[in-house]
């Protein structure tokens, strides 16, 4: 009896994982290892299914085609500058709302989230009432008699979007790290006599380096996964990774030519977060 | 090092009124402690001192130099906060160099200077560590440290021993008392712990709905309190309420449920109602079975019933009922206390009793 008790509370917290593990691996790590699979199976030929033999043709194709990495770049460009426009708006927001108190944060709390009850879809359309060539900003430049202006399909508008969009994953994330003792740490720099821009360069800004991190790295990675808003707002002129995967899948029907690219894409940006997760890691020493 | 003058202070928190029209002269290189219950204003005065909160009114002196304008980089005061709000990124080090790199000092006087303090706290050997790698005396340490090193006219210290344990405590509190005399700076010690207040301080100002109670030397603060809030936030009382009924030579005669008694008090104090307070230490038991001792020494005696003791180690506490619902507690000697329900006297000398009016 004992032994069973035993035994069980060494394997509760697994069987407490089970459900998630087992969601994850029917619905995230079976799609993703079938993906690979695909990668290197042979396209069809005049009509036919894709399937075996297994070849690395794909990669040699992807990896070989300059417009391939040209999008890339633009991808991981957008993605980034969103990341950093996300972050500078939303830095001085958080900084902002977790020095607030009671209810006054908890209505700044409702306006930082309320733009996720809105679907990005809608969103999207509401951007482009605002930045259309005949849209409401061009309209007010015209009565202005200023000249009118390309604001979207174009990056610019794919980057406003996005930063739109996923600005509130930002200051989420930035809140955690801007709030705690942090106030205090403050006052303790102020009264060695540091000024407001020496202390927040000292111990504002590497102590919330932890929030800025995450911050960054969720936006980007949903920045650069993002396909509604680059279709949407770029039009076809601006073509980003996402659109090129769909594109070979769904309008040329070659599985294993989007597989190949979704994979390199999927590996690039791994590189990249490693090699960010170690620049950041070696700033954030003795946090923690 | 200056003084430290505070004029007709006030601040307010929306509705609540943390400070109410407080003045206080603080001499060049005393240490004056603000005690009182939790919200009575005291870290609020801190806070102004050290330029983290604008006063709504009143003005703030360093000698003759007005600060309660300036910005608190500006004021030259050192503080060390109840969590000691160490920088956590930085080390032991680093943190205690941060207030000289600020003021832009050569690197050679910098290593110096904290080298220095550092010998002075005891913490050689542990520069390269960061904070969460200390003990929380070490912590406490290195905070004083940090704002020791910059040689400010003004210390501040806010709840520093709180969060040690008793033993600790006690240890720093010498060590701070020290290190403030040996370095002759005016400091102001926020603390809620009476003893505290008792040992550090070389004044004690008591503070209580955001105004300054009593301002006094611990000694005549416990000795002769103002009123009935002072006597029982600092130390143990027992009080006897009645009606003032004139003198007898220096004494106050006090008719009170258990009798007239007599005690010391004030000049001038205004009746009918006041309080008589008698420190358990001053009070002594004697049987009830011996015949009564001469009364000609002018002690005043009650007789009672002992109803409860507990054992303290180096003394008992016990207490006595002299009247139906009114118990004295009184310190004896562990063998000299009787057990409960025996039949005691309790007797003081008037001279010890203390006669406060009612608030």
């Amino acid at each position: 009896m004992r032994e069973a008790r035993a035994r069980w509370a060494r394997w509760a917290p697994f069987a407490l994982l089970l459900p998630p593990l087992l969601v994850l691996a029917l619905f995230f790590a079976a799609p993703y290892a079938n993906m690979i699979y695909i990668s290197f199976l042979t396209p069809a030929t005049g009509g036919g299914a894709y399937g075996p033999p297994l070849t690395l043709g794909n990669y040699r194709d992807t990896l070989g085609d300059p417009f391939n990495w040209r999008i890339l770049a633009r991808t991981i460009g957008y993605a980034a500058l969103t990341a950093f426009a996300a972050l500078v708006l939303g830095y001085p927001l958080a900084y902002h709302l977790v020095r607030q108190t009671g209810a006054r944060r908890a209505v700044l709390m409702v306006f930082v989230l309320a733009p996720l009850l809105v679907d990005v879809v809608i969103r999207s359309y509401g951007w482009m009432v605002l930045l259309a060539d005949t849209g409401l900003v061009n309209s007010l430049l015209a009565q202005l008699g200023l000249p009118r202006q390309h604001l979207m399909y174009n990056g610019f508008g794919v980057v406003v979007g996005l930063v739109h969009v996923y600005l509130p994953f930002m200051v989420l994330s930035l809140l955690g790290s801007l709030g705690g003792r942090l106030p205090e740490l403050e006052l303790a720099a102020r009264g060695l006599g540091a000024d407001g821009l020496r202390t927040f360069l000292r111990v504002t800004w590497p102590l919330s380096l932890p929030g800025v991190f995450s911050g960054t790295v969720l936006v980007f990675v949903l920045a650069a996964s993002s396909y509604v808003i680059p279709s949407l707002l770029g039009g076809n002129q601006v073509l980003t990774m996402p659109m090129l995967v769909a594109q070979r899948v769904l309008e040329l029907f070659d599985w294993p030519s989007g597989a190949s690219l979704a994979a390199f894409m999927s590996a690039f940006t791994l590189l990249l977060l490693w090699g960010y997760v170690k620049l950041m890691g070696r700033a954030m020493r003795g946090i923690g | 090092m200056s003084s430290i003058v505070l004029e007709h202070l006030a601040k307010r928190f929306g509705e609540v009124v943390a400070l109410d029209d407080l003045s206080l002269a603080i001499a060049d290189g005393e240490l004056v402690a603000f005690l009182g219950p939790s919200g009575c204003g005291k870290t609020t005065t801190l806070r102004l001192i050290a330029g983290f909160e604008t006063p709504d009114r009143g003005a703030i002196y360093f000698g003759s130099r007005r600060v309660d304008g300036l910005a608190p980089e500006r004021r030259d005061v050192g503080m060390v906060f109840q969590n000691y709000a160490l920088f956590p990124h930085l080390t032991v080090w680093q943190n205690v160099a941060f207030g000289l790199e600020m003021r832009r000092l050569e690197r050679q006087a910098i290593r110096e200077r904290v080298r220095a303090v550092l010998r002075e706290v005891q913490l050689e050997g542990l520069e390269g560590r960061y904070p969460r790698q200390l003990s929380g005396g070490q912590q406490q340490r290195t905070a004083l440290a940090r704002a020791l090193v910059t040689n400010p006219s003004v210390l501040l210290l806010d709840e520093p021993l709180a969060n040690l344990d008793a033993n600790l405590r006690e240890e720093m509190r010498f060590f701070i008392r020290t290190i403030q005399r040996e370095h002759g700076i005016t400091a102001v010690y926020v603390t809620h712990d009476q003893s505290e207040a008792m040992v550090l301080a070389d004044r004690i100002a008591v503070l209580m709905g955001g105004r300054i109670v009593q301002v006094d030397r611990p000694e005549e603060l416990y000795r002769r309190p103002r009123d009935l809030r002072v006597a029982s936030f600092v130390g143990v009382c027992n009080v006897l309420t009645g009606e003032l009924a004139g003198r007898r030579g220096d004494a106050y005669a006090v008719e009170t449920p258990v009798g007239r008694v007599f005690a010391s008090g004030p000049e001038g104090l205004g009746g009918p109602r006041v309080h008589v307070i008698l420190r358990p230490e001053d009070l002594a038991l004697a049987s009830a079975d011996r015949p009564d001792e001469p009364s000609a020494d002018g002690r005043v005696r009650l007789p009672g019933a002992v109803v409860a003791r507990a054992y303290l180690g180096n003394l008992v506490d016990v207490r006595v009922e002299v009247a139906q619902g009114l118990v004295l507690r009184v310190q004896a000697r562990p063998e000299e206390a009787p057990r409960a329900g025996e039949r005691v006297v309790v007797a003081y000398d008037p001279r010890s009793a203390w006669c406060v009016a009612d608030a």
